[in-house]
């Protein structure tokens, strides 16, 4: 796939989004008038204290979640205008998702879970890519393990790898070191890095001040406003 | 690129969709669980109706063949009364009438051997039986029969081989018939072994049972009603022609109440197991939020998912259905003994047939079972598709909709009940929309069980956690919170439980108001009845010997005969009682002080309830019929209650008996005692009198009382096998969804052992939940149960059998049913309690 | 006569009936066997009377039964005519059978007589048959014959007198109906009838082992109605009315025959018949039957089949075309005799084939044509 940047001027794009939640009592406004931009090979880090929004601006990135405002761009695909299953389709293609827990399924093992948006994609690949790639990342050895005999690290390198097979314009990856130890961490990290580095937008919501240091981009989540750190 | 970007129409991902079912299935074969209960609930409901359909197929199969064994390809057939035909009628049926295809028969019931079993040995006229009886009843070299004297023909000459000899006894005549030939039907000659066919030439059937120049009937096949008109033109007056179509259709009428009532109960385990069907596929999907959420986010539609998680339950649903299939044959296997034995009691012997599996029944179950499997699953798979991906992110579990508890509940109830009402009141004859009516109106409020539940719980929360402490707070608090989950489970234990009850009640009421007619209309010590067969009757020296035996204070006669009035075939009974006995009849017409004075008159007859019911009768009307001197009219001047005869009978004096029929003498006397008379030293007496029959049934009052409820009691054993069927498929049902419940709860249970909750006080809780829960469920069937009962008896009975029976409640049915309902949720309590009391909270925390 | 066999079936066709039925084996062997034992004199014909030479037939007594014979029919076959036209062929038979006392039962079913009868209706012209046959014992008045007024009945099918006997002179009622067809007929013959063979006494075989009394009306005028599925033709035409009785028709090895009843057209009937042995020559007889009766003996020089029918129902094949080549002492007589209609096959009980015939050929040097009846029995 081409990903010239200089025909798609973002990979993501938020214009004037807006998202709130009803709870019990009152209406609790998540995000407020955001505009946002991300472009290939970008690495983001979102940041913000608990409950700020970060889940719900991926969710909205993915198409999982509708802004109560504003447009949603992925692509240039105005996701806004798409229905349910048009976003599933298009997250399928196109978007790779990474979370802190239940990432793989855990009765298809290493390899089946990494064929399975290969096969929703309708790409055929033969298995000795998808090992290429394990062996790549260090993880041939599971290939054939069932994700509880994986430890935590393994399982979510395996999670970013799946994320990432079917090679889709945009990562979006929420927490996905919140529950693993400073060296696991690390190890998904760079993988993270890696695939950032190969071209692919990766955005990804984080607690973690080293996790943080791994992006180009920094961004904070705060009382429904996103700012973003100067470039480093 | 541009392309690239932009949604397609779904592919088709074929091993996406693959993988997907590959992924369920490897998960239902780690924890099979609900695999096997959706599986088992399919194979109950559908074992259910194939167990039904098969028996009432397979006893009508016989039933048919026995009446076709007999009668043959005969439309019509000329009877006359009790005496016999004479044969001259069948010589101007073919003279003057010119009817060809019509065939004289002798029949009658006999021993063989001094063999228990009894025989119908069939006289036929060959030249003119192949006309009738196209099946070749007589098989065999005529030749041999023209130069064999008594010859005889059997279906099975492996039993008793060609040339072998054969007495055969009817009454006090016995006759060593020589074995000729061999009979059959299509069906085979076990057919006509099992239906136990003897068949002879006329002449020799004639001679051995005496009867020259008298048949037992004509069989006719005719082709218009230009033809049955011109042969009544033919017929004397006590002599009728029955149109065996008509015939038939009544004797199926017997069986269809007892059919109806079957089927009904096969669908109800039917609906009860649908519940349970629906339970476990909200309990599948609940289980599986994270994972279908996970495949959301993946990218799979909604639309995908719920397509293989029904493609998943359709695997479920085809082995459930063969299953049901192989355990509904297993079930009839048992089933059908029992109903055939009915059969044989109530109605007439019936072999006990071979089990068909009809390709129609398999079809019909199987449809039934995967429609049923289909509607239940559809709401929670549709759910299933609608499953947030914020779920995974939030990691809340949602419960179910609450569907059993939404405020619509109540409406919908009371318009299904109210619907359930007006159809069974208007449903007019038909049994199968009477019973649609009955199921919506037990429907109805049971539905609102779980609402009703809440509201119980709502009331009764605070004082319960003021009385009984924390645990039953918390239990209480528990019961309702878990209601939505619990609440289908809920109501399929309230059906199960309120229609076994009811139809427990309306037994022990049909059952108390037999004790009570027993009570009232057998006055007498003893009772002798003559099985001779063929020649029942007393002999006027036997009834005066027996007169004269010590300890007789009073005695009683009557006979049975079969006559085919205007009214179609009935039973006539004639009695020979004094004014004591009399006084047996329950009168349920309005009390007539000079009633045995009139019973005495010429042309009166009593008629049963359920005769008065049938043909619409009452008090004052004349009924007709055939006498010895033409048609007579009868005035009906009394109704009483029997449950002798479904079909119903008249009753008329001796007297009259003797004037206008042919009376060769009662068949039973009843004998009361005098005080202090020691029965077994009478019946030996009467057993001894030289004037005897040979075959002679003595019964004291309480023998044949037991006898009459044996038969009763064993009526309605498959009604037994089916209602607790039922409610084993609920509290299976019950059982696991509570499984299920609590061990979803394991990680909460942990947190409270945690906070300092003991194991007793959380195994306390967990089972005073689920006791609850099972108690309120069976304390709101007990009115719906009475509901059903009482329109069991008010409505279904009256208009299947023409009874009416007193209400009787056993206040032990209610207990037992709330304590069935209150132990079965009880136990359903006690695995997940074990659990919890094994599992260190560690365990339990884990997963935090 | 050679409706011999037919009238020997009775009870034993009813055995046959039901033991082809029980097992099909039993079937393909069964007419054999029948016919065997049945023509043989053998099987219990001691216990009944046997046609003699002595024997001097006298009416009306000799229309009635002849109880202590195993055998006898009076049997009807005729050839009509509608006014419009339309031909039609008739059969109606009444069979009586003896069989031996049974026993000392007292009641109305034992009894030794049985009967038979057979109808068929040829509808020349649709090429439509139609037959039907009927059983009964001589009990309660079911079937039977008497003389006076001469009546022969089966139910309700039946042959009456219907002007008082004189020597020279039979009328008769017939009535039969099978389903949806029916005759109402009158015959009348104003001749005495031919008293064949020797005076009424026929021969069966050369050695005379077995033979019957025999006699006929050949030519009874014939008028009256025919039904078929409800529409009712007026017909008239010539019935040939067969008596036959005996206790011994045929001798072993004699396997069936072929049997002729023909009017010719100068006014002359001729009937012809062989009966076919297992091996060696069949036994062949015909009579020319003149004016006022007369008969005039008849050599068979030639009696051979033409053409041969298949019946698709049975798949027996028949020989239904036929040269007769016959001579007296004055004349010599070449006929062809072909049925009227390919299927007139009774498919009863016991097969056979009894249908209409027309005939051509030479008489004495004159062309004649005619019509009659024809019987091929004992084929498979």
């Amino acid at each position: 796939m081409n990903r010239s940047q200089s025909k798609y001027p973002s990979v993501a794009m938020m214009t004037g989004v807006s998202r709130a939640f009803d709870d019990a009592r009152f209406t609790r406004t998540v995000l407020n008038n955001i505009d946002f931009t991300a472009n290939a090979g970008d690495l983001v880090a979102i940041t913000g204290p608990s409950g700020s929004g970060k889940s719900t601006f991926l969710h909205l990135l993915g198409g999982i979640d509708v802004p109560d405002h504003g447009h949603i761009a992925v692509n240039g695909m105005d996701l806004t205008s798409l229905n349910e299953t048009g976003r599933t389709l298009f997250r399928r293609k196109h978007i790779g998702l990474v979370f802190q827990f239940f990432n793989l399924i855990p009765t298809l093992n290493v390899i089946e879970n990494l064929r399975l948006p290969l096969e929703l994609c309708s790409i055929r690949s033969d298995d000795s890519t998808i090992l290429a790639l394990l062996e790549r990342f260090g993880l041939e050895h599971q290939a054939h393990a069932y994700p509880d005999l994986l430890s935590g690290g393994e399982q979510q390198r395996v999670a970013v790898i799946r994320a990432t097979i079917h090679k889709p314009l945009l990562i979006l990856a929420d927490e996905p070191t919140g529950n693993l130890d400073d060296c696991q961490s690390r190890a998904v990290l760079d993988l993270i890095r890696q695939i950032s580095n190969d071209g692919t937008c990766v955005i990804m919501a984080t607690h973690s001040q080293s996790a943080s240091e791994y992006a180009d981009r920094h961004c904070t989540i705060k009382n429904g406003k996103l700012h973003e750190a100067s470039q480093a | 690129m541009a392309s690239s970007t932009k949604p397609r129409k779904p592919e088709r991902p074929g091993s996406a969709t693959g993988t997907l079912l590959k992924v369920f299935l490897r998960e239902q074969k780690k924890s099979p669980g609900p695999f096997f209960l959706t599986l088992l609930s399919v194979a109950t409901g559908v074992a259910a109706i194939v167990g039904v359909d098969i028996t009432s197929y397979s006893a009508l199969n016989e039933f048919e063949r026995a009446s076709r064994l007999s009668s043959g390809l005969a439309t019509h057939q000329v009877v006359g009364d009790a005496a016999g035909l004479d044969e001259s009628i069948y010589a101007a049926i073919k003279l003057d009438g010119g009817f060809p295809n019509a065939a004289p028969i002798i029949q009658a019931d006999v021993q063989v051997n001094r063999n228990d079993r009894t025989w119908q040995l069939l006289g036929i006229d060959p030249l003119s039986d192949y006309r009738i009886r196209e099946s070749a009843l007589l098989g065999g070299e005529y030749t041999e029969q023209i130069e064999t004297a008594w010859p005889i023909h059997v279906p099975n000459t492996e039993m008793w081989p060609m040339g072998s000899t054969l007495t055969l006894r009817y009454g006090n005549r016995q006759q060593q018939f020589t074995v000729a030939g061999r009979i059959f039907d299509q069906a085979g000659p076990s057919a006509m072994q099992a239906e136990g066919f003897l068949v002879t030439d006329i002449m020799w059937a004639q001679a051995f049972l005496n009867r020259a120049g008298l048949l037992t009937r004509i069989d006719l096949r005719l082709d218009s009603e230009a033809d049955s008109r011109d042969i009544q033109m033919l017929l004397p007056g006590s002599v009728r022609l029955i149109d065996l179509q008509t015939r038939h259709t009544a004797q199926k009428d017997m069986t269809r109440a007892f059919r109806t009532n079957l089927t009904a109960l096969g669908y109800l385990t039917l609906l009860v197991a649908m519940f349970l069907i629906y339970s476990s596929t909200v309990f599948q999907i609940a289980r599986r939020r994270e994972l279908l959420s996970q495949l959301r986010t993946i990218g799979y539609t909604h639309f995908e998912i719920a397509r293989v998680l029904a493609a998943e339950l359709s695997i479920i649903a085809l082995a459930g259905v063969s299953t049901g299939i192989g355990l509904g044959y297993l079930l009839s296997t048992l089933m059908l003994g029992l109903v055939t034995d009915t059969i044989n009691i109530l109605y007439f012997e019936l072999a006990h047939g071979t089990l068909a599996l009809p390709i129609q029944t398999i079809l019909k179950s199987a449809a039934m079972g995967f429609l049923g499997t289909a509607v239940a699953g559809a709401v929670p798979i549709r759910e299933a598709g609608q499953v947030t991906v914020q779920a995974l992110a939030k990691r809340t579990f949602e419960e179910g909709r609450a569907l059993t508890l939404s405020r619509k509940m109540l409406p919908a109830a009371t318009c299904c009940f109210g619907l359930g009402t007006l159809i069974l009141m208007f449903s007019g004859q038909s049994l199968a929309i009477a019973f649609a009516g009955l199921f919506l109106l037990v429907l109805g409020p049971v539905a609102s069980t779980p609402w009703l539940i809440d509201h119980i719980c709502r009331a009764l929360g605070p004082l319960a956690g003021r009385t009984l402490g924390l645990v039953a707070k918390t239990a209480v608090i528990n019961i309702r919170s878990h209601l939505s989950r619990t609440g289908i489970s809920v109501i399929a234990l309230c059906l199960a439980v309120s229609a076994s009850l009811g139809v427990a009640l309306m037994i022990d009421s049909f059952r108390y108001s037999v004790e009570n007619w027993i009570t009232h209309y057998m006055r007498s010590d003893l009772y002798v009845v003559s099985t001779v067969p063929g020649e029942p009757h007393f002999s006027g020296l036997f009834r005066a010997e027996m007169e004269t035996v010590d300890g007789i204070q009073g005695t009683g006669y009557s006979t049975r005969i079969s006559i085919q009035s205007e009214l179609g075939l009935h039973d006539l009974l004639a009695m020979d009682i004094g004014p004591s006995s009399f006084r047996g009849f329950m009168i349920q017409s309005p009390p007539q002080a000079d009633l045995w004075d009139r019973f005495n008159q010429p042309r009166t007859v009593l008629i049963t309830e359920s005769f008065a019911n049938r043909h619409d009768l009452s008090v004052g009307d004349d009924i007709r019929l055939p006498t010895a001197q033409g048609e007579t009219s009868f005035e009906v001047i009394g109704i009483y209650l029997d449950y002798s005869s479904e079909h119903g009978l008249a009753t008329l004096s001796w007297d009259n008996f003797d004037q206008y029929f042919p009376n060769p003498g009662p068949t039973t006397a009843s004998l009361i005692l005098q005080p202090g008379a020691i029965s077994s030293d009478i019946r030996q007496a009467i057993s001894n009198l030289e004037s005897a029959p040979e075959q002679l049934l003595i019964r004291s009052n309480r023998e044949l009382r037991e006898q009459i409820l044996n038969v009763f009691d064993q009526t309605f054993e498959v009604t037994d096998i089916l209602r607790w069927l039922t409610v084993l498929v609920a509290i299976a049902g019950m059982i696991f969804s509570l499984v299920a419940l609590q061990l979803e709860r394991a990680a909460l249970n942990a947190k409270l052992k945690a906070v300092g909750f003991s194991r007793t006080q959380l195994a306390l809780q967990i089972i005073s939940e689920t006791s609850t829960t099972g108690f309120l469920a069976g304390l709101i069937a007990v009115p719906v149960g009475l509901t059903l009962c009482l329109s069991l008896i008010e409505v279904i009975n009256v208009r299947s059998f023409g009874w009416t029976m007193m209400t009787h409640i056993d206040p032990m049915l209610i207990l037992a049913a709330v304590g069935v309902s209150t132990l079965s949720a009880a136990a359903a309590g006690i695995y997940p309690a074990m659990r919890m009391w094994r599992t260190p909270i560690t365990a339990g925390l884990r997963d935090e | 006569m050679s409706r011999v066999i037919l009238g020997v079936i009775g009870l034993l066709a009813i055995g046959f009936m039901l033991a082809n039925r029980m097992d099909s084996q039993d079937a393909e062997t069964a007419p054999a066997r029948f016919l065997s034992d049945v023509l043989s004199d053998s099987a219990g014909s001691q216990d009944y009377d046997h046609a003699s030479p002595d024997r001097t037939i006298l009416f009306p007594e000799d229309h009635g039964a002849h109880e202590s014979f195993r055998h006898e029919w009076w049997y009807f076959t005729g050839n009509l005519k509608s006014k419009e036209g339309r031909e039609f062929g008739y059969q109606l038979t009444f069979f009586r059978f003896a069989n031996a006392s049974r026993s000392e039962i007292q009641n109305a079913w034992n009894n030794d007589q049985t009967w038979m009868a057979h109808l068929a209706v040829s509808d020349i012209e649709s090429e439509r048959f139609f037959f039907e046959q009927d059983m009964s014992r001589q009990s309660l008045g079911l079937a039977g014959a008497k003389i006076q007024p001469f009546r022969v009945w089966l139910h309700n099918w039946h042959a009456t007198e219907s002007e008082p006997f004189e020597p020279d002179r039979l009328a008769l009622d017939l009535s039969a109906h099978g389903d949806g067809f029916s005759i109402d007929l009158s015959v009348k013959s104003e001749t005495a009838p031919v008293l064949q063979g020797e005076n009424g006494y026929s021969r069966k075989s050369h050695s005379g082992k077995s033979a019957s009394h025999y006699y006929s009306y050949p030519d009874m005028e014939t008028f009256g109605q025919i039904r078929i599925d409800g529409e009712r033709f007026e017909v008239l035409g010539t019935t040939w009315m067969d008596r036959e009785w005996s206790s011994a028709l045929l001798q072993a090895g004699q396997i069936g025959w072929d049997w002729f009843a023909l009017h010719l057209d100068n006014g002359k009937k001729i009937m012809a018949f062989r009966i076919r042995q297992e091996q060696g020559n069949a036994y062949r007889h015909a009579v020319l039957i003149g004016p006022k009766q007369s008969k005039i003996p008849l050599d068979v020089i030639e009696m051979r089949p033409t053409r041969n029918w298949t019946s698709p129902e049975t798949g027996v094949e028949y020989p239904v075309g036929w040269k007769l080549g016959l001579q007296s002492e004055h004349e010599r007589i070449a006929l062809e005799v072909d049925s009227l209609m390919p299927n007139q096959e009774m498919n009863l009980l016991f097969r056979y084939y009894e249908g209409a015939v027309q005939v051509h050929g030479r008489s004495g040097g004159e062309k004649v044509t005619g019509r009659g009846y024809m019987e091929l029995t004992g084929y498979n």
